[in-house]
């Protein structure tokens, strides 16, 4: 019949253009740049929060390069859409691995790393992720996490709260693995402050919490803890919590005061915040450097994941320079990775898990300013 | 090379569950919105054996079909009642249903949304020999599915879509032949499950949302209602093309984007100029 | 004890100013989904519009937020009306069905989403940086602005009601909702009905979009959340009576959403949807039918 022809001539016609389409294979080039993988969802409901982190990476890209790049070859960022699912997670992995050859990859989200871990190991290349969910980097041994594991963060607001005698603490987190985690480290923390805890899970990636936020009103607590992911849907708490009339003080576990669409989500309530992190720190030579050079070109100050960003790439420009573009040899080195400049300021090195340790700080927002506080200090 | 067998693997899986949707919406004008459930149900019940019961993949696989059979045909049972519109926004209200449902009540790995660390036999360690499962289970799949609807049940089925009145005084009762292709509809569906589970290593509901049902409607929509070359058209042509974007060199925030409107454009532009599709022999009716 | 009774306070305070943006959407929503029988998802693509013209012009070309307002709901009003004249229209021209609408509309959504992301790069866009006022009875605390909200949705339900009850054009709305082959017959103008439905519809919208935009936030998915929720609510209400069945609807959804938000928010979409599922089942016409 007349259209099973036509049918098989598309088919014919739609294989050749398809052929056309692959690639030519080819080894890695001797010259030419040095690639980077990066697998991270370009498109979904995270692609805006991923787009922010992505310009740390760019500068690291920018800087290393005008000092005439790794081995005198200029490195160069691969993009691959990973849609924020674990498919397109494994698909990116797999393209930027085999077809453009990157030693090494940088990923992001945790459904999407689970997914890609055991990849990494297969394929033996170095991934890292700035993820917090516990111990995801020790499930595979080319997985690396650099990024601050909450239970440090509280560990240190627990002193804090103990000092100012807090009695009741009300604790939000989001309804995922990293909030099933966080529960347990909350609940140890608000517990050896001395304190009465309480706590409720929110959907990340609704508008909506003004459910949810009276909870807390319920409670009726002292502080508020809020464990982050550094979305803007902890923004749209915080701000709902205020306007049910929770006028409580908020301990946030990260500091958020310079991500953008969290601070455009809390608005003015930022005011009398306390945060606990990592972030760039401008009384440090290095970091005041960072922050002066991204606010020139973004008009704005960095924030603590644009840094941690930065130092992954700086880490691989750093391992590649050392022992070359063979992943193992990679792995072992970011392995014994110690006291390394962080973008901003101060050092950081490799802990267990392949898990970085670095230095976290307390922060008051005063006077629409962000202050370093001590543990205790009102 | 294990790329391209990756994405030929998932094209093969996408190929089942779009058969299944077509299988119901096509030959049977029953309008599901929200077939990546079943496919959701495979998947974890194969997952939830091998994993945390440690039951051989091979076994896990034939009783994940049996369950998804099961579980679709319970589903059925009450949305056999409604009108064509209503039965398609019952269908996605369940999608969006068991997504909450896994994630609130599915076991996962300890530290993770989901489940991975599947054991599966030795041979399919290797992209090229996963791909060569898959795609001779897909094979039989389409052979089978083919026989059915070529098959005296199958024309009753498309008489009692096009004309139920005629067809019942017939002496056929619709009913019957609906709930047997559903039921049917969501073996291959739970199969597929099954199969993807391994072919990404990882599930969590984040895998099955709401916009792959609507995926799978642009795939049969694309290559053609009530035909199962249709069905193996639509995921061929989409995935090879979402996939070949990656080598567009397209700048990183359009590239995605891209994808998006090209899929929300051919929707548009099938339904104005060709509402059968590439290759389809059925156009849904209201 | 008190304090119990009143955090049931709060959350209902909090459920019913949901409500009033549900019932912006579910009124124009359900008009013409009685009207001309069209399921119209890219509603939500409307709202968005207005969202972002919105957020725009206050934020980076600094307008007064009413004037901004004005051209944002105009704005919305056009893009629907434009939607029904060059995609749904031609579509039915050429023989499609509710179906082939439905598809359509499907795809104009996608389109919308994945424009405005390459646009905004999709994180939240929040119109408003300052305070809202709150004013408190006991212990409940309700903002100014949700009572403003709640006031200017009666305000809009009563000109609505009016226009459909007291105009020939909604003379023809009622007799196109009731059959469309009966109001051609009988000679109602079917077109200029459905410029005048599309337009107030899309406006309504676009009030909504605006208060949403300037309140929490919008993102490029965030109008497809919430006409899921508006389609239920549609679907509870039914179409005997599109205004109660749009309120009542909007009003139960907005209760539900905070309720189980309050006691569990996990929850939420299975109580949505298992509310939409029972309903289809056991009383298909809709709760007031």
């Amino acid at each position: 019949m007349d259209s099973t022809s036509k049918i098989r001539r598309s088919l014919c016609a739609f294989g050749l253009a398809a052929a056309a389409a692959l690639p030519v294979f080819s080894v890695q080039a001797q010259s030419g740049p040095i690639k980077f993988g990066v697998t991270y969802p370009l498109t979904g409901a995270f692609a805006g929060f991923a787009k922010e982190q992505i310009l740390g990476m760019e500068m690291a890209v920018a800087d290393i390069n005008a000092k005439g790049g790794v081995k005198g070859r200029q490195i160069q960022l691969v993009y691959e859409d990973t849609r924020g699912t674990p498919e397109g997670g494994v698909a990116a992995f797999r393209k930027v691995t085999e077809i453009d050859k990157v030693p090494v990859v940088l990923s992001i989200f945790t459904n999407v790393v689970t997914a890609q871990l055991p990849l990494a190991d297969q394929l033996k290349i170095p991934m890292i992720s700035g993820v917090e969910a516990p111990g995801l980097s020790a499930r595979a041994q080319y997985a690396f996490a650099h990024s601050n594991r909450s239970a440090r963060a509280l560990n240190m607001l627990s002193q804090h709260l103990k000092s100012l005698g807090v009695k009741k603490a009300f604790t939000f987190m989001p309804d995922n693995a990293f909030g099933e985690d966080i529960s347990k480290s909350a609940q140890e923390a608000v517990g050896a402050a001395g304190a009465q805890y309480a706590e409720a899970r929110f959907r990340l990636g609704q508008p909506e919490y003004r459910g949810i936020v009276a909870r807390a009103k319920e409670f009726n607590p002292d502080v508020i803890l809020i464990a982050t992911q550094g979305t803007a849907d902890d923004g749209n708490v915080v701000k709902q919590l205020r306007e049910i009339g929770v006028n409580a003080p908020i301990f946030i576990s990260a500091n958020l005061f310079d991500v953008k669409a969290w601070r455009d989500s809390v608005g003015t309530y930022v005011e009398g915040m306390t945060m606990v992190g990592p972030n760039v720190d401008v009384t440090d030579p290095k970091g005041k450097d960072f922050s002066t050079r991204f606010k020139a070109k973004h008009g704005r100050n960095p924030n603590y994941l644009q840094g941690t960003l930065y130092d992954m790439v700086a880490m691989y420009a750093a391992a590649i320079e050392k022992v070359g573009t063979d992943g193992t040899a990679i792995r072992d080195y970011l392995v014994g990775l110690k006291d390394f400049p962080s973008a901003m300021g101060g050092r950081f090195g490799m802990g267990p898990d392949r898990q970085t340790v670095m230095a976290i700080n307390l922060w008051r927002v005063k006077g629409g300013e962000l202050m370093k506080i001590l543990p205790g200090q009102k | 090379m294990d790329y391209y067998f990756f994405v030929m693997t998932v094209i093969c899986i996408w190929i089942m569950v779009s058969l299944a949707t077509n299988m119901v919406i096509g030959y049977a004008g029953l309008f599901s919105m929200g077939h990546v459930t079943y496919m959701a149900v495979g998947a974890y019940t194969s997952a939830v054996l091998n994993i945390l019961y440690g039951v051989n993949y091979m076994v896990t696989i034939p009783i994940a079909i049996l369950a998804t059979a099961v579980f679709a045909f319970l589903t059925y049972l009450p949305l056999m009642r409604l009108a064509a519109f209503p039965f398609g926004l019952a269908t996605l209200g369940m999608n969006v249903v068991i997504v909450d449902l896994i994630h609130i009540a599915a076991p996962r790995v300890p530290g993770s949304e989901g489940l991975f660390g599947m054991k599966t036999p030795e041979f399919m360690a290797s992209g090229p020999w996963r791909f060569v499962f898959v795609a001779v289970l897909t094979v039989l799949c389409v052979a089978l599915v083919r026989h059915v609807l070529n098959s005296p049940f199958g024309r009753t089925l498309r008489a009692i879509r096009d004309k139920p009145e005629a067809a019942e005084a017939a002496g056929k009762d619709p009913r019957w032949y609906r709930t047997v292709i559903w039921t049917l509809s969501g073996a291959v569906a739970g199969l597929a499950g099954a199969l993807y589970a391994t072919t990404l290593f990882y599930i969590d509901p984040t895998v099955f949302v709401v916009a792959f049902s609507f995926n799978v409607l642009v795939y049969i929509g694309v290559g053609g209602l009530a035909s199962i070359l249709g069905s193996v058209l639509g995921p061929l042509l989409l995935i090879t093309f979402s996939e070949s974007l990656r080598f567009a060199g397209l700048p990183s925030d359009i590239s995605g984007p891209v994808q998006q409107i090209v899929y929300g454009a051919l929707l548009i532009v099938l339904m104005m100029f060709r509402r059968r599709g590439l290759v389809g022999n059925y156009e849904f009716k209201d | 004890m008190g304090a119990s009774v009143m955090i049931w306070f709060q959350v209902l305070a909090s459920g019913l100013s949901l409500s009033g943006y549900y019932a912006l959407l579910s009124l124009g929503f359900a008009l013409i989904f009685s009207t001309f029988n069209i399921f119209h998802i890219a509603h939500a693509a409307v709202f968005g519009a207005a969202g972002y013209i919105f957020f725009g012009l206050t934020r980076s070309l600094a307008w007064n937020p009413w004037a901004a307002g004005t051209v944002a709901v105009l704005g919305a009003a056009v893009f629907g009306w434009f939607i029904d004249l060059l995609l749904y229209r031609p579509i039915l021209r050429r023989g499609g069905g509710m179906f082939s609408v439905f598809i359509a509309s499907l795809g104009l959504t996608l389109i919308f989403e994945a424009v405005v992301l390459a646009l905004t790069g999709g994180s939240l866009s929040v119109a408003r940086e300052g305070a809202l006022q709150l004013v408190e009875f006991g212990s409940v605390a309700i903002r100014l602005y949700d009572i403003a909200i709640v006031l200017i949705v009666g305000v809009l339900y009563g000109l609505a009601y009016l226009w459909v009850m007291r105009t020939r054009t909604g003379m023809a709305i009622r007799a196109l909702s009731n059959n469309e082959g009966l109001a051609r017959v009988v000679g109602v103008n079917t077109m200029r009905t459905r410029h005048s439905v599309f337009l107030v519809a899309s406006a309504l919208a676009g009030v909504a979009g605006v208060f949403t935009a300037f309140d929490s936030g919008i993102t490029p998915t965030a109008g497809t959340q919430v006409l899921f929720i508006i389609f239920v609510a549609v679907l509870v209400g039914g179409s005997v009576n599109i205004f109660l069945g749009a309120l009542v609807g909007s009003l139960l959804m907005g209760i539900v959403t905070a309720v189980a938000g309050f006691i569990n928010p996990q929850w939420v979409s299975v109580c949505v949807f298992g509310i939409l599922i029972l309903l289809l089942i056991f009383r298909p016409r809709g709760l007031l039918a």
